[in-house]
């Protein structure tokens, strides 16, 4: 583990009961990078988050922040070190306002005002809507707030699972530039996304899981229309 | 059924100077019901979970004042006039009470984490099951300790009546108990609605009831809360147990009793909702005393039934039930 390595994950075992989906993952995410992770259904993406994020207890392996192992804890806890996931279902407090949700992002930790700031930045559209309750807006919307929600506790380390999932291809579009700012802006993501593109374009290092394993990866430099063989590496 | 209602229309003007001190009892009535159902609907806000042991929990509070009370009323001698009795005996009283407080805190506190929280994310059958098993259990060692036997509370202050208006030469009155209870179910509600709606805490519960992983993703320690939510319902609950037992009798099976109203009165204020379940309490309590004379008495024990079916037929969301609204 180099000191560069803001999240650290080595031989990772995990699963739902008996059923293991993770069989010794491996990976890191440095400082400032954001790392896409691909891989078909059902290959542990989601669930490599949701371990790291303490929903899932590892049967085997380490996941460090910082150099700080974050093991297994639960999931406040895990927040509470630094590491906040958007997850694929969202999971907003869709009764409540746009800004009842964003406030909630910082009632355990985070600077509300700095938060409300940043997040008004990253998304103006949200500063109108801030009244609006979170269940009668769009989906793009919705996942705008979904991540405005998670940048309001100043985060160490960004989970993002699909973010482009069931979006509008302008709303894709819409997302990966906020991404790239964010990024700009020095967050570290690990990023899980079925659109390759948007993924490759987004990220510096791609990582392909399949079964549970990492098996291939690499920079996302000089991949321009070389995207078949990842394709190929995933599904076949 | 049907000559009664007659009969009702019929001697309307006789029976009309009696609807203020019925009304007046519902509302007393009423209020302990609210507070039932308003210790249920804390435990719904937090998990979700309709707790049908519950009305068990109530009558345990109330026998836990009555076990503690010889504990802590120690070396006082009551005396023959009120006010020293009122004197002597309420802050042993008081102390017993805040105890079987306590107790029930830390019960619901237990129960929810040793058996509601490891079945939560299962099917919601199991948890109603579970909740009924947890009612029952409780149920079953107050039985093995008391039998079937029915007590009478100790009394904390006299039974004294006030005339609280009079219509036409007609008074309508309240005793000491329904007054002081109506003050305490008020100070809870009030206190409730601060802490529900104007605190961090209430906040935290706000969002758990929308979604316990959503929550989790900001941060909340969704188990701790959740015990403590416990508690806190099974406390409320075992005040109005307390006063319950205080109203009628002490009985092991006045839990039945009271988980219908308690019941009841969430279904018509609304799953969830804080003041649905206080208006809810209350319209049923009237409805209770209301029908009960004018119509038939029969109706004191069935108005709860009817309830339940009317609402869950007619507007299964109650009152003031959230509703869903999405945009597609």
């Amino acid at each position: 583990m180099d000191s560069n390595s803001r999240l650290h994950i080595a031989d990772l075992v995990a699963g739902y009961g008996h059923n293991v989906v993770l069989r010794g993952v491996s990976l890191q995410v440095n400082q400032g990078e954001i790392v896409a992770l691909l891989g078909a259904n059902g290959s542990g993406k989601s669930t490599v988050l949701n371990t790291i994020s303490g929903f899932l207890k590892p049967t085997q392996g380490t996941v460090h922040l910082d150099q700080q192992s974050i093991t297994g804890i639960p999931p406040h806890k895990t927040f509470r070190a630094g590491v906040v996931q958007v997850s694929q279902a969202r999971d907003l407090f869709s009764d409540l306002t746009v800004e009842e949700n964003l406030k909630l992002g910082s009632i355990i930790k985070g600077d509300e005002a700095l938060g409300l700031r940043q997040v008004f930045d990253y998304f103006p559209r949200l500063s109108d809507r801030y009244d609006q309750q979170v269940s009668t807006m769009s989906g793009g919307e919705q996942q705008m707030v979904a991540v405005g929600r998670a940048l309001m506790s100043q985060p160490r380390m960004l989970l993002l699972d699909e973010p482009s999932g069931g979006l509008s291809p302008l709303f894709v579009k819409e997302i990966g530039e906020i991404t790239a700012r964010m990024k700009a802006d020095g967050v570290t993501m690990l990023l899980v996304e079925q659109n390759l593109r948007l993924a490759l374009e987004i990220s510096d290092r791609y990582l392909i899981l399949r079964d549970g394993k990492v098996i291939d990866g690499g920079s996302t430099d000089n991949l321009e229309g070389s995207h078949d063989d990842i394709v190929r590496t995933i599904y076949l | 059924m049907i000559e009664q209602i007659q009969s009702v229309l019929t001697n309307w003007d006789a029976m009309l100077p009696v609807l203020p001190q019925l009304v007046v009892s519902g509302i007393a009535i009423g209020m302990l019901y609210a507070l039932i159902a308003l210790s249920m609907t804390i435990l719904y806000r937090a998990t979700t979970v309709v707790n049908f042991g519950h009305g068990d929990l109530v009558m345990l509070g109330a026998y836990t004042l009555f076990i503690l009370l010889p504990m802590v009323t120690f070396n006082i001698t009551l005396e023959s006039s009120a006010l020293s009795s009122l004197v002597s005996f309420v802050p042993p009283y008081l102390v017993a009470l805040i105890l079987s407080l306590c107790v029930l805190f830390a019960m619901g506190y237990i129960i929810h984490r040793v058996f509601i929280w490891p079945i939560l994310k299962g099917p919601h059958l199991s948890l109603a099951l579970m909740a009924i098993a947890i009612g029952y259990a409780v149920r079953g060692v107050i039985r093995k300790e008391y039998g079937k036997e029915i007590l009478q509370m100790p009394r904390p202050f006299p039974e004294q009546e006030f005339e609280v208006f009079n219509w036409g030469g007609i008074g309508t009155y309240m005793t000491l108990d329904e007054i002081i209870f109506c003050t305490v179910v008020i100070v809870m509600l009030l206190i409730s609605y601060i802490v529900f709606y104007k605190t961090r805490f209430g906040q935290i519960v706000q969002a758990m009831f929308q979604t316990q992983r959503g929550a989790s993703l900001v941060g909340i320690n969704v188990m701790h809360h959740n015990n403590l939510i416990w508690g806190v319902g099974c406390s409320l609950g075992a005040l109005g147990g307390v006063m319950i037992g205080l109203t009628l009798v002490l009985d092991p099976d006045v839990g039945t009793w009271t988980l219908l109203r308690g019941f009841a009165a969430m279904t018509l204020g609304g799953f969830g909702s804080l003041y649905g379940a206080v208006i809810g309490g209350l319209i049923i309590g009237i409805l209770e005393k209301v029908l009960g004379v004018f119509v038939s008495t029969a109706f004191i024990e069935i108005t709860c039934y009817l309830v339940i079916v009317l609402v869950l037929l007619i507007r299964p969301r109650g009152l003031f039930g959230q509703h869903a609204t999405l945009r597609i």
